[in-house]
């Protein structure tokens, strides 16, 4: 008589994964092996008490719960950035700054005096020098309304050479008033 | 021809979202149940297996086809589940199922269309019962190696991969499991074992 079956030989047998010399051997064997045969047995009736242990069917519900917890998970679609209100009222306060200034850049119509000197024969006359034309009121409203304008499309506010623009007129700003702001 | 799991996960890695329905509708039984089996508990195996889903959409980018992907997938799945059993949260939600099932066998009880029928079907939960306390009572290594071989009949050499173990210790793991189970179930094994 043949060795008696080893442990994987039984699993492997019930399995369906012997080799097929292997098999030959083991069948021969439990042909004349009483224990063997029994073993084998004992483990053909585990598993089909194990069978009884079924799960309930997956839920109808499953895949649409699954679906809700991905759109959590996916990042918001990239777009333009929305502005923030802090922003939003800083470059409102930027474009009344841009408004004063371009309105205290306009000042009344002035004639700069020559201070009365010795002249020496053969010099011309001091000539009064006027002023660059003052910008009327007509076009410190057109200014205030472009800025305005721009106020109300958050989209041109995320331009960045129109926020270079504002730069500007912080510069100037600071040069009239000889100090950083 | 149906697209192998490797071709689904690589397009789901290329940014095609729609890839994960298929490996979804493929995987989303042998998993839930699994962890049914490991948990106990319908409603929140059924959390866990998406949980397991939600893992493998966000590993996606790091997905490398050298690995089998139910090798991993199974491997996520045991962690989501261990995981589960040990930060109590098996404990919680059997309770709960422990209320309802009580609730719904007076309702079964009551509903049968005879009393013969509502005691085969309290006697087949009690057989259920039987089986899923004698394999929970098993050692952490030996449990999860029936659950795959028996339940998700796979094969050794997969199943050794996800234990992270030898085949050969796998196969001693299984054979111990089956003789412990043999002696705890004998009253169901009809007189044998």
């Amino acid at each position: 008589m043949n060795a008696h079956w080893k442990e994987e030989e039984f699993l492997e047998y019930l399995d369906r994964r012997s080799v097929p010399e292997a098999h030959a051997r083991l069948e021969a064997h439990l042909a004349q092996c009483v224990d063997c045969r029994r073993e084998l047995e004992d483990l053909r009736a585990l598993g089909s008490v194990l069978d009884e242990w079924t799960p309930a069917p997956v839920s109808a519900g499953f895949e649409a719960r699954l679906r809700a917890r991905l759109v959590e998970e996916k990042p918001a679609p990239r777009g333009w950035p929305i502005l923030r209100p802090a922003l939003v009222m800083g470059l409102a306060a930027v474009a009344a700054l841009a408004v004063a200034v371009m309105l205290w850049r306009s000042p009344e119509p002035d004639v700069v005096q020559v201070e009365p000197q010795t002249r020496a024969p053969g010099v011309p006359a001091p000539v009064a020098v006027a002023p660059q034309a003052p910008p009327t009121d007509e076009a410190a409203t057109t200014a205030e309304t472009e800025a305005l304008a721009l106020l109300d499309n958050p989209v041109l506010l995320n331009d960045y050479e129109l926020l270079e623009e504002f730069d500007v007129l912080f510069e100037l700003l600071e040069k009239e008033n000889g100090k950083s702001l | 021809m149906a697209e192998t799991d490797r071709e689904l996960m690589l397009r789901l890695k290329a940014g095609e979202d729609e890839a994960l329905n298929a490996l979804v509708a493929r995987y989303r039984d042998p998993v839930a149940h699994l962890l049914f089996r490991m948990v106990h508990e319908e409603a929140l195996a059924e959390e866990l297996a998406q949980e397991v889903f939600l893992r493998v959409y966000r590993a996606r980018k790091s997905y490398k086809p050298a690995a089998r992907f139910t090798t991993w997938l199974f491997r996520i799945a045991t962690n989501v589940g261990l995981n589960a059993l040990r930060d109590g949260r098996m404990r919680r939600a059997r309770e709960t199922s422990m209320e309802a099932a009580l609730e719904s066998g007076t309702q079964l009880a009551a509903l049968a269309d005879s009393a013969a029928t509502a005691e085969q079907a309290l006697l087949a939960r009690e057989r259920r019962d039987q089986i899923r306390r004698a394999i929970e009572e098993l050692p952490e290594k030996q449990r999860l190696a029936v659950l795959f071989h028996k339940y998700q009949e796979l094969d050794y050499a997969e199943i050794a991969d996800i234990l992270d173990c030898s085949e050969s210790a796998l196969k001693s793991l299984l054979f111990r499991a089956y003789q412990t189970l043999r002696v705890r179930l004998k009253p169901l094994l009809g007189g044998r074992g």
